[in-house]
């Protein structure tokens, strides 16, 4: 074995097991959600490792960071309403299926293991038999690069080659955002207690917002710029962002209620808007839908990258704010509209 | 093996020793602020010799420079989340330990 294989790539795996295994397994929900961090870190450390630098930075900025942020807010709410919050799996939790049905959930639990077994067979078998040489895509992927627009490989298969299939994961994205926000307003009351007790008015952290924020802005536009010709792009760009806007939401420097506006609305859904419509203009032109005319390859990607950015950010944006208990006072609503949705 | 081989292994394990000892810290340090102290402070120093390290095996100017700003903002954010979590422990009635 090399020495980077038990040095390094050994111990991350079994660190990144522990911890998995450590977060599914923890007593406190809390120390689950911390576990869950620290196993996105190393997730996002394995991934460089294996060479995927662009799932990498993804990981690093969305498992790691974003992720973490989302679920700290979860926690919160969920330990608001009663009876949810210490513990997990207690019988207390479900009369139903412990107490007056044991046949259905013995029977169930049964069928659930065996499904169980049978697909972790299936992809046991799967691995054992996958090819020692990997045939895949990137032969073809690099023979056609230069007709792509861009230099990068994964970005040309992205915005290029499978398009429509960022397409739909840009409308996933954007249906997640209006879900959440439609759970919003069934949302029992919560406290103001949060914000009032938080550290939004922190001198510290204030300062740490006026020189994060700009520079958070300036590196998400030149991983955007980067995605053309090294690992970078729209969804690390956008995720960026989209942290940069979680620090100014907890810096009370942007009010949750700006990301249900109208310039909230347009952000979250322009990068679809902006896909579909290159798509249908490309058939308007007399190809196929989201086929590039030639010579414009890399300008369409680099205006559909763009406006992914936004929603993408906008999308985390409003995910973040959705969660956050009540309004913050709209002290600083007279602040020119920041770049971060 | 050149001058800068040797500089790098130096200052790489300089920076492993540092962040052992605040590991250490944050491991057996009695309350919330002590360790917090051991990991901020410590873990500062180890990065920059880590990144001293990467940068002088990196060999070029940019690459130098991205590491160092690296350093800087982890310096920037590291304070803050120590002094946050500082406070918040303090908010909620934590007891700084005394011997």
């Amino acid at each position: 074995m090399q020495p980077v294989v038990w040095t390094l790539d050994l111990p991350l795996l079994v660190s990144l097991v522990a911890l998995a295994a450590g977060a599914l397994s923890a007593r406190e929900l809390f120390t689950s959600v911390a576990l869950f961090i620290a196993f996105g870190l190393l997730m996002a450390l394995t991934w460089a490792r294996l060479g995927a630098v662009d799932i990498a930075l993804a990981e690093a900025a969305i498992g790691a960071g974003l992720t973490g942020a989302l679920l700290m807010l979860t926690l919160r709410c969920v330990e608001g309403t009663a009876g949810v919050g210490n513990g997990r799996g207690s019988a207390a939790d479900k009369p139903l299926s412990r107490s007056t049905r044991p046949f259905v959930s013995v029977v169930l639990g049964c069928m659930a293991g065996m499904l169980l077994i049978l697909f972790a067979l299936a992809t046991g078998a799967a691995v054992w038999w996958l090819p020692r040489e990997m045939a895949g895509l990137s032969a073809v992927v690099e023979t056609q690069l230069p007709r792509s627009g861009v230099k990068h490989a994964v970005t040309a298969v992205l915005l290029n080659f499978r398009g429509y299939d960022t397409l739909w994961e840009l409308a996933v994205l954007l249906l997640a955002a209006l879900g959440v926000q439609l759970l919003r307003a069934q949302r029992g009351p919560s406290a103001t207690a949060f914000l009032r007790s938080g550290p939004s008015s922190d001198p510290v952290l204030q300062g740490l917002i006026r020189v994060a924020a700009p520079l958070i802005v300036l590196l998400s536009f030149y991983l955007l710029w980067l995605g053309a010709h090294a690992p970078g792009g729209a969804f690390q760009g956008g995720a960026l962002l989209g942290a940069g806007s979680v620090l100014l939401f907890l810096g009370a420097a942007v009010t949750p209620r700006r990301t249900r506006g109208l310039v909230a609305r347009i952000l979250v859904s322009v990068g679809l808007l902006g896909f579909v419509t290159t798509g249908i203009a490309a058939m308007l032109l007399g190809g196929r839908f989201l086929q590039y005319p030639p010579g414009w390859a890399k300008p369409l990607i680099l205006g559909i990258e763009f406006v992914a950015m936004l929603s993408i950010a906008a999308v985390f944006a409003s995910l973040f704010a959705a969660l956050l208990p009540g309004e913050i006072p709209a002290a600083r609503e007279g602040d020119p509209p920041e770049d971060t949705p | 093996m050149g001058l800068v081989v040797l500089l790098v292994i130096a200052c790489g394990l300089l920076g492993a020793a540092f962040f052992v000892a605040g590991t250490l810290g944050l491991l057996r340090f009695p309350d919330v602020y002590t360790r917090l102290h051991a990991l901020t402070k410590a873990d500062n120093l180890g990065l920059g010799f880590t990144a001293l390290a990467v940068a002088l095996w990196a060999g070029s100017a940019t690459m130098a420079l991205k590491v160092t700003l690296i350093w800087l903002l982890t310096m920037l954010s590291g304070a803050t989340v120590c002094k946050l979590l500082a406070q918040a422990a303090l908010r909620r009635g934590l007891e700084p330990w005394r011997e």
